[in-house]
């Protein structure tokens, strides 16, 4: 039975909504409504990593006595896209709009390719190999509901 | 699991950059070929039509492929290319050489070009085929981009074994007439390793870069292997006629499901990456319509090279540059990035002005690139646009690699 991948998957989704919507105001040159949702969208996906480095890894090293492996290339990852972040935030400061499709773009990019990842091997792994997956999906659920 | 524990193995920089950077030349070669043809390309079989056909393709598309392929493999599916560096130091000689001697031989007509030619690019061609199919079915991954890689795969094989019997029995030399099939090798060319290596692809990216919906999980499952049963009955003569129509309704159906699909992207900005997507995706429909046609003309000549225009120029040179302006300047950020080095963010790569101009002159090159079977003079306008725009492209990347090196100096010298 799948439980943690469709959470997390649906999880990605809402922060790919969250980032379009950024990008729009952006494009409109709406840098106030930009910097809101942009704040939104960066405290969806501290959220999700948090979830993810503080429960969902834990679990999985734990499981699979794989630490260093395939959850340290996904925390590295997340550090990539908190300077992302960081970089947006400087470029709605700034109200350049090269800079933050520059740096939008670069994201986008490389947070779809480290969520196919999750997606396509991490997260069925995990339903696969982790017994009280259930229990652990719903306090998932907590962490990054709380965001949405 | 221990394939697992290495998905991450993305290739060093060098190993996709050489195969992207050498695509452009060959390009470039196919411009100024087509630029002083005149007459020439009003049939495909001239010596200065097959050597354009193959610049284009043996050449360029052959190499970006296998460049985005190496990528791809490990990063996208999970498949690691054991020893990426050194598959590369191999594959790329024989490719770039083996392309080089087999376009010379088709325009002077010369034996030992062909054959080596012929050769060279057949045995890069199969090594990396053999190499990618074995990394794919190590892979715990299952994904329907790795079924389509599969089929596609196994469509360079086929086209590359053809393709050199073909060189083979040009250059005079005794080959078994069960081998030889102009039509089979262009189909499985065109349609089993092009255009689904294409759909593999795009079944990651396209979603990936515009963050479009993702293809119908049906499509994606069926796609490539009724593709390939389309290309086996029309290239074996079995049922030719059914087979061409169903692979022109397959390329026409693939070509309007992206366009729908990036219709419906949420990202809002409209950049020349996409245009030239969106020139492909058009160009494909075009010739996915122009086919059916060529059989109710008396003399369908001239058209058949109007066919070849679309597809190579219209498709494939559009889509490759689509790619090759998005994968070079991320992989620059990317590992400048896990260097440690200064960040150099994809915009900053290669600047959209840049990439803008040459979308501009592609488009027009296109333009004339249609009309060119019929008016000589068009075929010297788009052979020198087709340079033009492929020059700038490799300005830009030149650019690009110059600032990505002087970012990596900063943190250690470059390998």
């Amino acid at each position: 039975m799948s439980t943690i991948n469709p959470l997390m998957a649906s999880h990605h989704k809402h922060c790919d909504q969250l980032f379009a919507d950024a990008e729009h105001a952006a494009s409109e040159n709406d840098w106030n409504a930009c910097k809101l949702l942009l704040e939104r969208f960066t405290a969806a996906m501290d959220a999700h990593f948090r979830a993810e480095e503080e429960l969902l890894f834990p679990a999985f090293e734990q499981i699979t006595d794989t630490r260093g492996g395939p959850t340290e290339v996904m925390r590295g990852e997340h550090a990539q896209m908190r300077e992302l972040f960081a970089s947006l935030t400087a470029a709605v400061a700034a109200a350049s709009d090269a800079d933050f499709f520059g740096a939008s773009d670069t994201l986008a990019v490389f947070m779809e390719q480290h969520n196919r990842k999750e997606e396509g091997i991490l997260y069925p792994m995990c339903d696969d190999r982790i017994t009280d997956r259930e229990q652990l999906a719903e306090r998932l659920h907590r962490l990054v509901g709380a965001s949405a | 699991m221990r394939e697992l524990l290495t998905f991450d193995q993305a290739p060093p920089f060098s190993v996709p950059l050489r195969f992207l950077l050498t695509a452009v030349p060959f390009a470039m070669a196919a411009g100024l070929l087509l630029a002083i043809s005149g007459d020439a390309v009003a049939t495909r079989w001239s010596g200065e039509s097959l050597a354009i056909t193959h610049l284009l393709t043996a050449g360029f598309m052959l190499q970006a492929m296998s460049g985005a392929l190496m990528q791809l493999t490990p990063v996208a599916i999970g498949a690691n290319l054991p020893r990426p560096r050194v598959l590369a130091w191999v594959i790329h000689p024989p490719m770039t050489i083996g392309a080089v001697c087999l376009a010379a031989g088709m325009l002077v007509h010369s034996p030992p070009l062909l054959a080596s030619g012929g050769f060279a690019v057949a045995i890069s061609g199969l090594l990396l085929a053999a190499t990618a199919l074995t990394a794919l079915a190590r892979t715990p991954a299952r994904n329907h981009s790795m079924q389509a890689m599969r089929v596609a795969l196994l469509g360079l094989v086929v086209t590359v074994l053809l393709g050199f019997a073909l060189a083979l029995a040009r250059a005079g030399l005794g080959v078994p007439e069960s081998m030889l099939s102009v039509a089979a090798h262009l189909r499985a060319g065109w349609l089993l390793w092009g255009l689904t290596l294409l759909s593999a692809a795009s079944f990651m990216v396209v979603p990936m870069f515009q963050m479009t919906p993702a293809y119908p999980e049906r499509f994606q499952k069926w796609f490539p292997p009724v593709l390939a049963v389309a290309v086996l009955a029309s290239a074996s003569g079995l049922a030719a006629a059914v087979g061409d129509i169903l692979l022109c309704l397959l390329a026409g159906a693939y070509a309007a499901m992206t366009l729908n699909l990036q219709h419906r992207r949420r990202r809002p900005r409209v950049d020349a990456s996409f245009a030239f997507w969106r020139i492909a995706l058009v160009s494909t429909i075009l010739a996915a319509l122009l086919v059916p046609t060529l059989g109710w003309l008396d003399d369908p000549g001239r058209a058949e090279v109007l066919l070849g225009a679309l597809v190579l120029l219209g498709g494939f040179d559009s889509v490759i540059c689509a790619m090759i302006y998005k994968i070079v300047p991320f992989l620059a950020w990317l590992h400048l990035n896990q260097a440690g080095a200064p960040q150099l963010l994809m915009h900053q790569v290669i600047p959209e002005s840049m990439m803008r101009r040459h979308l501009y002159v592609h488009a027009a090159a296109l333009a004339f690139a249609l009309p060119a079977p019929w008016w000589p003079m068009a075929a010297t306008a788009a052979g020198l646009l087709l340079f033009a725009g492929h020059l700038i492209q490799a300005i830009g990347l030149a650019g690009g690699l110059r600032r990505y090196r002087q970012r990596r100096q900063a943190v250690q010298p470059s390998p």
